[in-house]
């Protein structure tokens, strides 16, 4: 192996920490499954729905970059 | 048909325009160098993201301002947008709040204005680009005649570190694996030739020039050696060989050997001190590099423009510096007169002489002619490690340190987007969350606002209802919580894709970048309309009391 050791070892925590992405991936497939059934039942609802449903998709995007930011911080900072 | 054009134009911008037509042409975007703070310039003394913020705020309000001012009753393009925007807000609010939609209005168009702004600045042309160039390295207050490699930590806030592999490199391109390592008295020489020559900082380095003057100052340096090398050498043949074919001809006893070798040693230090003799070698080494051109024209070589009839006069041409013939030679003459001072010169010789004559001595017994002495003398002789040659201290690294190359250099942009600064998401997640306690406590008053964190009412009822207790101490703690869910949010979608834009940029400048703008576009967008709806939100929840819910139940 030539190089450093530090920093293969920094990038496979960056890569580890990127796994933390499924969890809110799931979510927000979820969310916009419940959201296009409920626009489905009730097409008049839709921009009320569709707002929610955006907004409940930002906080769960938010998780995923928690995790994307900590690893940016692995890579670039440590 | 469509198909056949689609396929065509991507393959054309995609493909042939990054990857060949631009090389040709000796463009290329700049490999990015990431840096989380903000960076400072130097030449006004405020981070590059404070100055951005301000061109924001400023740029918004001017124009919210203006649009304001000739407010008519037919509205027209300008006053129609934020119009719009107003509205679509306002509606939002009035479902949420209802009456206090009033209240919450200003601070979340505002937020919602300048964010979006902020966002949306990353993709103008000049932003991120058009900057300071500074040279990476130094630590800014050191003088840089007494700069030693101790200083050498920490530029702008760009921190160096020293490569196992010698030299040093920005810390920043350890993570694209990029860069080359360069030594430190280049780094040190690039701030004279940054005030010198800063108009012409486009061109590169003259590489072709740094290794023509090497290889002549190696002549110097080495020629002697290999010269006295190859005579001796070739002595001790001939006379082998005559041995071996006439009884009457000894070969050379050891001693007739060492006799040999004392005279060569004086002849070696004579020879590699001359100075004329140094600059035959100098010139002749300059000149066999040109072996297509004819004596009388003035010859291009490799970058390097000679005029064989007055190289005198006529300095070689090293990138901007001109280093003339005389100063290769002044300059190899010092390390020589150095070496055969501390005698090194002399060590380095009776190695090569050494291993020339038991060379010649094999090769007339097997009756293998000369040439494997003079190619063994010039193998030998390369490898020399003489002196500095074999460092960056020589009269070429000392200039190559002082040419423009592309590694030395880092422009520091002096727009970045606000918002990917995480300072600025901290300062703006603060003030939402100050001022949804301030909105609570307008509306509940102090009393009402404080009993939802500190339930007091909840703990006398005791019960099951002193869970609500610790909930209200939750709630404490998530009130801080989000505000570093807001900061970060806003600043990691806005940094990364940031830097998913610019590794992109670098990796295929043409064609595939406009998919990551325009993702960029809509993120940008999207995360403002996000924290602008949920400070909305916050603020409605806290202007709701829990005694509202209690009744419900």
């Amino acid at each position: 192996m030539e190089g450093d050791i530090s920093i293969g070892l920094k990038a496979i925590g960056a890569g580890l920490a990127m796994v933390g992405t499924l969890g809110p991936g799931i979510g927000i497939g979820l969310m916009v499954q419940g959201a296009l059934q409920a626009i489905g039942r009730n097409p008049d609802a839709a921009g009320v729905i569709q707002t929610n449903m955006i907004l409940g998709v930002a906080f769960t995007e938010a998780v995923a970059i928690y995790a994307l930011v900590s690893s940016l911080i692995i890579i670039f900072v440590l | 048909m469509i198909l056949i054009g689609l396929i065509l134009f991507v393959g054309i911008v995609c493909v042939w325009l990054p990857f060949f037509a631009m090389p040709g042409l000796g463009i290329a975007a700049a490999l990015p160098v990431i840096y989380v703070p903000g960076e400072n310039l130097d030449s006004l003394g405020i981070t590059n993201t404070m100055l951005a913020a301000l061109v924001t705020s400023v740029g918004v309000g001017a124009f919210l301002f203006w649009v304001v001012s000739r407010r008519k009753d037919v509205p027209d393009r300008w006053q129609g947008i934020v119009e719009v925007v107003v509205e679509a807000w306002y509606g939002l609010a009035r479902q949420s709040a209802g009456n206090r939609a009033r209240w919450l209005l200003p601070l979340m168009l505002s937020i919602f204005y300048f964010v979006m702004i902020a966002n949306v600045m990353k993709i103008i042309p000049s932003v991120d680009s058009v900057g300071e160039l500074h040279c990476a390295g130094l630590t800014p207050n050191v003088e840089d005649a007494e700069a030693t490699s101790e200083d050498f930590i920490q530029f702008s806030g760009y921190e160096v570190n020293e490569s196992p592999l010698g030299g040093y490199f920005l810390k920043n391109e350890e993570a694209l694996n990029a860069g080359d390592t360069i030594s430190f008295n280049q780094y040190k020489d690039c701030k004279e030739t940054l005030h010198d020559h800063s108009d012409e900082l486009i061109s590169r380095g003259d590489d072709d020039a740094i290794y023509l003057v090497r290889a002549a100052e190696r002549a110097i340096v080495t020629d002697p050696i290999k010269e006295i090398a190859d005579e001796v050498a070739l002595v001790v043949y001939d006379r082998a060989v005559a041995a071996a074919d006439d009884d009457d001809i000894e070969p050379f006893t050891e001693e007739e050997i060492a006799e040999l070798l004392d005279e060569a040693r004086v002849q070696v230090e004579e020879e590699a001190t001359n100075p004329e003799h140094a600059r035959e070698l100098a010139e002749e080494t300059l000149l066999s590099f040109n072996r297509d051109a004819d004596e009388d024209e003035d010859i291009e070589a490799r970058g390097v423009t000679l005029d064989p009839l007055s190289l005198n006069d006529e300095p070689v041409v090293l990138g901007d510096e001109a280093v003339t013939v005389d100063e290769i030679v002044e300059h190899a003459l010092e390390e020589v007169n150095g070496l055969v001072e501390s005698g090194e010169y002399l060590a380095n010789f009776n190695k090569v002489v050494s291993e020339a004559i038991d060379v010649a001595e094999e090769a007339a017994e097997d009756e293998e002619g000369t040439a494997i002495i003079l190619a063994t003398v010039s193998r030998d002789v390369s490898k020399l490690h003489v002196g500095y040659l074999d460092g960056n201290d020589g009269l070429a690294d000392r200039h190559k340190g002082t040419l423009p190359s592309d590694d030395l250099y880092v422009v520091t942009p002096f727009i970045r987007g606000a918002t990917t600064d995480l300072s600025l998401t901290l300062a703006i997640a603060v003030v939402a969350m100050v001022m949804v306690q301030y909105f609570g406590i307008r509306e509940l008053g102090v009393a009402g606002w404080g009993s939802k964190f500190i339930n007091l009412p909840a703990l006398e009822a005791g019960g099951i209802k002193a869970i609500d207790f610790a909930v209200g101490l939750l709630e404490t703690v998530l009130e801080f919580a989000k505000i570093v869910s807001f900061a970060f949010r806003l600043f990691g979608a806005m940094f990364a894709g940031q830097i998913l834009m610019f590794v992109i940029l670098f990796l295929v400048a043409t064609g595939a970048p406009i998919l990551v703008i325009f993702l960029e576009v809509f993120v940008g967008l999207i995360q403002a309309f996000v924290f602008a709806i949920l400070f909305l939100m916050f603020a409605v929840v806290a202007m709701t009391s829990h005694h509202d819910d209690d009744e419900h139940h």
